[in-house]
């Protein structure tokens, strides 16, 4: 005979389990009044208040708001963006006007001048003539090389983490590491490559290597082969095993296997996780360029120390619909990739 | 240490192709899932081991390829007896055929094949996936004789049918010339009619190449029709060892049904 008592020795009642019990509910109150003085000490209350009031502001109700107001002069500087790229020839080298830059002309431009009279030592207003060569594309072109550039920092810093991570997750994927111990060695770089902060590190690479892209994609590199380090061993871990015990089974060595019966299997996870940092490092690319980390950061960060928010404009939709564009064929690629 | 390179091994042509003697296994946790288990397979014989759920078949299978060590007795393959120093060699003379067919899913039809031969093969081979042209022709050559046809040959393995995947999973075990091919419960997963086909098949190549097989069923009217010889199991001990003739009621009685016979 069975014992009719259950599992914690109580005689089963015909009765469902209650789903949640009361201690949930206590944890769940002590977490929202932590969150809640969070809140408070992070000042969070303002984004209420002043989204509050932009919107307000935006239907009538209230004559201005503090964010109407910012966001109002900020687009007001912004636009209209900066395409065009005017500049005295005066100041361009080597300048020669029967070889000028294809679509281009030059323009006469009356420029005004204070300058002070050293007889009556009054600032008088002197105008003369200058000559300016205007491209207009100019300075779209020069965001969109930026922007070239920046891609071109993300994909090689992609690569270069796909390399370093492809044996960090060998050795850190337990089924297939030689030694435990380089598997706990191997975790641990992986854990600390993906806890560096790339804006950061760029920083101090940035002093080791200069301004510049090389900065910007060793700062890259680092982070990106401690994310992929991680998910390329958790999903080796995590593959079908019965396809590798049948080449065990038959003599095969390790590499063959990883080879054979692992890479085919994880790979369309691999493509996607190099899909989503390759996406991540063109925006991380933006942003450590703000540091000196090349591309177009770089030209963000002078442009807007300027207070040149028109041509800011410029490299914010550049980047913007860079972002969007190359989201779709990402999209694209991985649809293709997983059928 | 013996030394099988000399003329025991020449002589091993006309023993068994495969032998155990006096096998047991206790798992880690004090489970013996096979006591004293003795019994030969001859070359070219189609030998089932017919057991219930749990009675230790899958166990049996696993010790011939090192899948699963050996707690005590000895196996031997072509006289060659088993362990852990030549396991890399015996490997190569031993195929397996398994119930989930085991294949790689997102290779085609013929690089699952030849993956057959990756004991073989250099590992510059395997990165490439690119096998010499006579390993080509011979997957070519199996594919056919399993009953596929060239339009399967660089299809997706997971595209295929289950009955198609195990004839896949066929191929791949004669690619290497085995002497010996474990098929663990090889149609489990597949409807009756197939199931007929894939024993059929089974028995046949091996047959056509000399090679022995010991396929483990659970059920005796295949065991019955597909077996030259049949060893039962019962919680891991052999309680019958012959031909499918002499297969009695009393035998089945006792292996599937789990209270002994009364003495
Ligand atoms: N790795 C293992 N550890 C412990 N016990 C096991 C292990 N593998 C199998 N067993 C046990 O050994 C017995 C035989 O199992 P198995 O060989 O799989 O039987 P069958 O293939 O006939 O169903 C079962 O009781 C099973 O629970
Ligand atoms: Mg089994």
């Amino acid at each position: 005979m069975k014992s009719v008592l259950g599992r914690r020795g109580v005689a089963p009642s015909w009765s469902v389990q209650r789903p949640f019990g009361w201690r949930t509910l206590i944890g769940l109150v002590i977490i929202l009044v932590i969150m809640g003085d969070s809140a408070h000490r992070l000042g969070l209350e303002r984004i209420f208040i002043q989204t509050g009031e932009a919107i307000a502001a935006s239907v009538g109700l209230q004559e201005r708001s503090q964010l109407g107001d910012a966001v109002g002069r900020i687009t007001g500087e912004m636009f209209p963006i900066t395409i065009e790229e005017r500049k005295p020839v005066t100041r361009i080298e080597n300048f020669d006007e029967a070889r000028l830059p294809p679509f281009s002309h030059l323009e006469s431009v009356d420029v005004q001048e204070q300058v002070l009279n050293s007889d009556t030592l009054q600032l008088e207003t002197v105008t003369h003539t200058q000559r300016v060569l205007v491209e207009p594309a100019g300075y779209l072109l020069y965001v969109l090389t930026k922007m070239v550039e920046t891609i071109e920092i993300a994909i090689w810093a992609t690569i270069f983490a796909i390399v370093m991570s492809l044996p960090l997750a060998y050795l850190s994927a337990r089924n297939y590491t030689p030694h435990f111990v380089i598997y706990g060695a191997a975790r641990g770089v992986v854990s600390f490559f993906r806890s560096m902060p790339e804006l950061i590190t760029a920083l101090f690479l940035v002093i080791a290597f200069g301004f510049g892209p090389v900065a910007g994609i060793l700062a890259l590199t680092l982070h990106g082969a401690g994310f992929l380090g991680k998910f390329y061993a958790d999903d080796i871990e995590a593959a079908d095993k019965r396809p590798q015990e049948a080449l065990q089974a038959i003599g095969a060595g390790q590499l063959s296997i990883l080879r054979l019966a692992v890479i085919p299997q994880v790979l369309p996870s691999f493509t996607a996780q190099t899909l989503y940092l390759l996406d991540r490092n063109i925006r991380m690319a933006a942003v450590v360029g703000l540091v000196g980390g090349g591309g177009i950061g770089q030209e963000l960060k002078g442009r807007y120390d300027l207070f040149e928010y028109d041509r800011v404009g410029t490299i914010l939709l550049v980047l913007f619909i860079t972002v969007v564009g190359l989201d779709q064929i990402a999209s694209r690629i991985r649809r293709h990739l997983l059928s | 240490m013996r030394d099988f390179n000399s003329c025991e091994d020449r002589l091993a042509i006309d023993g068994p192709a495969l032998s155990f003697t006096g096998v047991s296994k206790a798992f880690g946790d004090g489970h013996q899932a096979l006591a004293d288990v003795s019994f030969d397979v001859a070359p070219g014989e189609f030998c089932v081991v017919l057991g219930a759920s749990g009675s230790g078949k899958t166990t049996l299978l696993r010790m011939v390829n090192g899948l699963v060590d050996v707690s005590g007795g000895e196996i031997a393959v072509t006289g060659e007896r088993l362990s852990t120093a030549n396991m890399a060699r015996v490997r190569r003379k031993i195929a397996m055929i398994h119930q989930q067919f085991n294949l790689i899913e997102r290779l085609s039809v013929a690089q699952n094949v030849m993956a057959g031969t990756l004991a073989q093969q250099t590992v510059w081979r395997a990165m490439i996936k690119l096998y010499p042209r006579s390993v080509q022709n011979k997957a070519l050559e199996l594919i056919k004789r399993v009953g596929l046809g060239a339009d399967h040959v660089n299809r997706r393995a997971a595209r295929l049918s289950g009955g198609q995947q195990q004839r896949v999973a066929i191929a791949r075990a004669l690619m290497c010339d085995p002497a010996v091919i474990l098929a663990d419960e090889p149609v489990a997963s597949l409807d009756p009619k197939i199931a007929h086909d894939v024993l059929g098949l089974i028995r046949e190549a091996a047959r056509e190449r000399g090679a022995a097989v010991l396929c483990s069923l659970h059920q005796p009217d295949l065991a019955r029709q597909y077996g030259d010889r049949i060893v039962a199991l019962h919680q891991g001990v052999v309680v019958f060892n012959g031909p499918p003739s002499a297969l009695s009621g009393d035998v089945l009685h006792q292996i599937y049904h789990m209270s002994a016979p009364a003495a």
